[in-house]
């Protein structure tokens, strides 16, 4: 019981939709309410990179509020003062680093005027994700106007970058039907935005805004041209990782602690979550991307910190790929990354690496323990961790739940508390036998974790969760019945593209519940 | 001429203050109120927590190190967290949510949607009282806080308007007095820039409201208050002639287990430095999050502590280790006190008796989850009509009562606070 009292981060993966599942008649397109999103941190960092500076460091903003485990949802996310500063701070400081005449792309021949007009007309179009209109255009004449009333030139046109940098045009997205309909298609800028930060988690680049300003973002052969561009784009891996380590709980190796046992760990933690970010990118941006990959890859990539802890031979330098036929490394759920993260300080831990797979991967919800019942497990020099988690499924009150965990952790028992292979604990030889029970079409014995992998890898419940976890992390909410079209149209277009997770984001991002918007009422 | 309370001169240690000689115009003024709220997690060993004698506050071992404060002590015991008993969440988020709002969390019970605390938080509302005149409204501080989810959160501007802590003191000392190093005319142009900046920002945040729907205008108009509260800042922090504080501290791995002590050290004096020097009158300093999975190497544990605490009673290795845990954040407390005690205002008085400290916890009892007896500790506030040096038995309340008594020590006007179905008044027993 005590081991399952760990946040319970609600994910069923049956949706219920607010009007309790009833889907709206009519002719016009069903989708799910959206709320008004963001930059994350990240996609600020990234957005800093592609307008200003690709040299630039990160903005060193506040950590964004996750819900469900993903920092893209809107609700939440309030720009406290906190945020405020540190987002004022980071426009003057990119604003410093850069000569904005350069930047804004003026001639020498360039009045201040002139060159004022071009920082609006292209920076401005590309930082704002659409051109200005009329009285944005007003509002930074009139900004400027001032400044140069108090400071020189080239201070007051950083000053307008700072203003441009800061603009709740570009922290929000902001998005605008093309018609008046109560479900209306997004207009081509709204679209071009959602495209981007779904591949790219930034902003979208000129190519797309062109196509936006050109109206080829109003049909979905035309939405799709650009998503396969993005797709084919090396930005596209800062999503890919994004989403994936979220999904796979990975956000807080950075800040977790292990005992004495694992000296070396503060020191790993990073090569860990740089591990599970190449992983992510190889499976889904390499090959045909086929979702299995991400379970059952055999190949990984180390650094010498990885080396150590895999007993892998170490690279000379940097990172390399390496394949791990023949290793007891097999995809994602054998990264060090994910083994640590859901393991103790001191120990494994078989109820939170089941609770992973029950929650991120089968979208079922074990209910929160019973209040009243203590365990007092044996220490971790002592037997094996079957033997001492026993109590959990010999108490009546504890098994009903405990039941549905731990089998499915014991299956990656051979995996320490940091994610290195011991064949043997505490003199024992580890016997990493599990059960997947009441698990969807894996249910089911087997033996250790490449069998595990293959059966979640193979499983179409397992298939779905993963397509709505990736519908929660693109869309910035939870789905509700409205969205339900939408996401059983894309599960037909990954299972019909051989389950490869990028005809999967392509998928998504034809579908209604990404090309429409329902209004609501001011 | 008018002299602000901020020309201080602090030693070197930031121990040994002294207010500037006063003058008629600072005297007419009252000195201001003060709220501090503190964290720490996964409930405590009760029966090591509650002293025995109720005229001995500091008389128990967990809270044995706060003994050189104990006239200035004030531990209530038997007192539940009704509202968490139930309702969305699991127990430890709904501990944490609830701890400071005593009010019920908003989200889905099931399915996609998430959840956060359901209304403002205590020094929130205090703020809207006591920082409309100082730089900064109040300021969140944590130590090592595990993520930025509803565990790690317990302050809240409002229903789903969680509010994010700092968590390095190095940003935290720049917030406070990081411009100080410019020029008075450079600082004054760097101020006007940046307030032509928000000011530009508030007039666009103005016309987006206009474009979309009702929730997200809502969050946009928090949005605009933030605006504003960074706009005062600048111009207060202008106003004020410099409160030296000690010098700049070095970089510290925030992420580092073993600096949580440091870091923790880092936040109390700084907070105790930003109240001194009146840049705030509201602050909080929370240690780790709900289920803290920290691991007490230095004190010499071996598990982390949510574990720990999940152990059964009978649990000798456990229990001495979550009596060192517990004592050792006494001792912590401790040092906040001391900062907050060596400040003469000029009344006379200590700063700490200006001040209320709230010291809580988002459980009363670990392994199993109780919010019942959850260990609420309060310090000072002997000149806002706290009576300390006593223990307070408040069997038979709930905490939205001493939520309510938090807010009128620091002359908020409030007859009810959080869920009303839980407060029925005051709690007695803490003003003499």
């Amino acid at each position: 019981m005590r081991a399952l009292s760990l946040a319970l981060v609600l994910c069923a993966c049956q949706a219920k939709g607010p009007n309790g599942g009833v889907l709206d008649a009519g002719p016009a397109p069903s989708v799910g309410e959206a709320t008004l999103r963001r930059l994350t941190r990240d996609e600020l960092d990234a957005t800093a990179r592609a307008l200003v500076d690709p040299t630039a460091p990160p903005l060193a903003l506040p950590a964004d509020e996750t819900s469900l485990g993903y920092d893209t949802f809107g609700q939440g996310q309030v720009v406290s003062p906190l945020l405020e500063e540190a987002l004022l701070e980071a426009a003057f400081s990119l604003a410093e680093r850069v000569d904005v005449r350069t930047l804004a792309g003026c001639a020498a021949a360039d009045d201040g005027e002139a060159c004022a007009a071009r920082l609006r007309e292209g920076f401005a179009r590309a930082a704002y994700r659409r051109p200005l209109t009329g009285d944005e255009t007003d509002h930074l004449r009139a900004l400027l106007a001032a400044e140069r009333a108090k400071d020189d030139e080239a201070t007051a046109l950083r000053t307008l970058l700072a203003a441009v940098l800061s603009a709740p045009q570009v922290l929000y997205r902001v998005e605008h039907p093309a018609s008046a309909e109560p479900v209306a298609l997004l207009d081509g800028f709204s679209v071009a935005t959602r495209l981007s930060f779904f591949f790219w988690a930034q902003g979208p680049d000129a190519a797309l805004l062109d196509a936006a300003a050109a109206g080829e973002l109003s049909t979905a052969p035309g939405v799709e041209r650009q998503a396969r561009r993005l797709l084919a784009d090396p930005r596209a891996g800062l999503a890919v990782e994004r989403f994936h380590l979220q999904w796979l709980e990975l956000g807080t190796l950075g800040s977790s602690h292990k005992s004495a046992a694992f000296p070396r760990y503060d020191l790993q933690r990073s090569s860990m979550s740089e591990e599970a970010r190449r992983l992510a990118r190889w499976a889904v941006l390499e090959g045909d991307g086929a979702f299995e990959r991400l379970l059952t890859a055999r190949t990984t990539f180390i650094d010498a910190e990885l080396a150590k802890l895999y007993a892998f031979p170490e690279p000379e330098s940097g990172w390399l790929q390496v394949s791990t036929q023949g290793t007891a490394r097999v995809g994602a759920l054998t990264l060090a990354a994910v083994l640590a993260s859901h393991a103790k300080s001191d120990q494994t831990s078989p109820v939170l690496r089941g609770k992973l797979v029950r929650q991120r991967l089968l979208g079922q919800e074990p209910p929160p323990p019973p209040g009243d019942v203590v365990v007092s497990l044996a220490p971790p020099t002592q037997g094996t961790t079957r033997e001492r988690e026993a109590a959990h499924t010999t108490d009546a009150r504890c098994a009903s739940c405990h039941r549905l965990l731990d089998p499915v952790g014991f299956g990656l028992e051979r995996y320490d508390a940091v994610g290195a292979y011991r064949p043997t604990e505490n003199g024992a030889p580890v016997d990493d036998r599990g059960e997947l029970l009441d698990a969807l079409d894996t249910s089911g014995p087997f033996t250790g974790a490449a069998e595990l992998s293959a059966r979640l890898a193979g499983s179409d419940a397992v298939r779905e969760c993963y397509a709505r976890q990736l519908f929660r992390f693109g869309f910035g909410r939870g789905e509700t019945s409205d969205d339900e079209p939408s996401v059983r149209a894309a599960l037909a277009r990954f299972r019909d593209g051989a389950w490869s997770v990028r005809e999967l984001m392509v998928a998504y991002a034809t579908s209604d519940a990404f090309r429409y918007t329902r209004q609501v009422a001011p | 001429m008018r002299l602000s309370r901020r020309r201080l001169l602090l030693g070197a240690s930031g121990a040994a203050l002294a207010l500037p000689p006063l003058e008629a115009f600072a005297q007419a003024a009252p000195v201001p109120k003060r709220l501090v709220l503190l964290f720490t997690a996964n409930g405590t060993l009760y029966e090591q927590w509650a002293p025995a004698d109720a005229a001995k506050p500091a008389g128990s071992p967990i809270l044995a190190p706060l003994a050189p404060h104990a006239a200035d002590l004030l531990p209530i015991t038997n007192l539940e967290v009704t509202s968490a008993k139930g309702g969305l969440g699991d127990d430890h988020g709904r501990g944490i949510a609830h701890l400071w709002t005593g009010t019920a969390m908003v989200g889905q019970p099931r399915g996609p949607d998430p959840w956060w605390a359901g209304g403002p938080s205590v020094d929130q509302v205090a703020a809207r009282t006591l920082g409309k005149d100082t730089a900064l409204a109040s300021l969140e501080l944590a130590v090592q806080p595990r993520s930025a989810a509803v565990f790690d959160r317990m302050i809240s501007a409002g229903a789903g308007q969680p509010v994010p802590p700092e968590v390095d003191p190095l940003k935290v000392f720049d917030r406070l007095f990081g411009a100080r190093t410019a020029t008075p005319d450079e600082l004054r142009r760097r101020r006007e820039r940046r307030t032509s900046v928000l000011d530009f920002v508030r007039g666009e945040l103005s016309s987006l409201k206009q474009q979309v729907g009702r929730a997200d205008a809502l969050r946009l108009e928090a949005h605009a208050e933030s605006v504003r509260a960074v706009e005062r800042r600048l111009a207060l922090l202008a106003q004020a002639p410099a409160c030296a504080p000690f010098a700049r501290p070095n970089a510290v791995d925030v992420d580092d287990p073993a600096q949580f002590e440091a870091l923790g050290r880092l936040q109390l004096d700084l907070l105790a430095l930003a109240l001194t020097c009146d840049l705030t009158r509201v602050g909080s300093v929370q240690y780790s999050g709900a289920a803290s999975p920290v691991v007490y190497r230095w004190l010499g544990c071996t598990v982390e502590h949510h574990e720990l605490s999940h152990r059964a009673d009978g649990d000798a290795d456990a229990a001495a280790q979550l009596l060192s845990i517990c004592t050792w954040s006494s001792g912590e407390v401790k040092r906040l006190l001391d900062a907050l005690a060596a400040v003469t205002e000029r009344d006379g008085q200590r700063l700490l008796d200006h001040t209320v400290v709230a010291w809580g916890n988002e459980l009363g009892k670990g392994n199993t989850h109780s919010h019942a007896r959850v260990p609420f500790v309060l310090a000072g506030g002997r000149a806002l009509g706290l009576a300390p040096g006593r223990v307070v038995d408040a069997t038979g309340h709930s905490h939205n009562d001493l939520l309510l008594s938090l807010l009128q020590a620091v002359g908020v006007q409030a007859s009810s606070f959080g869920d009303a179905a839980f407060c029925k008044g005051p709690l007695p027993g803490l003003t003499g």
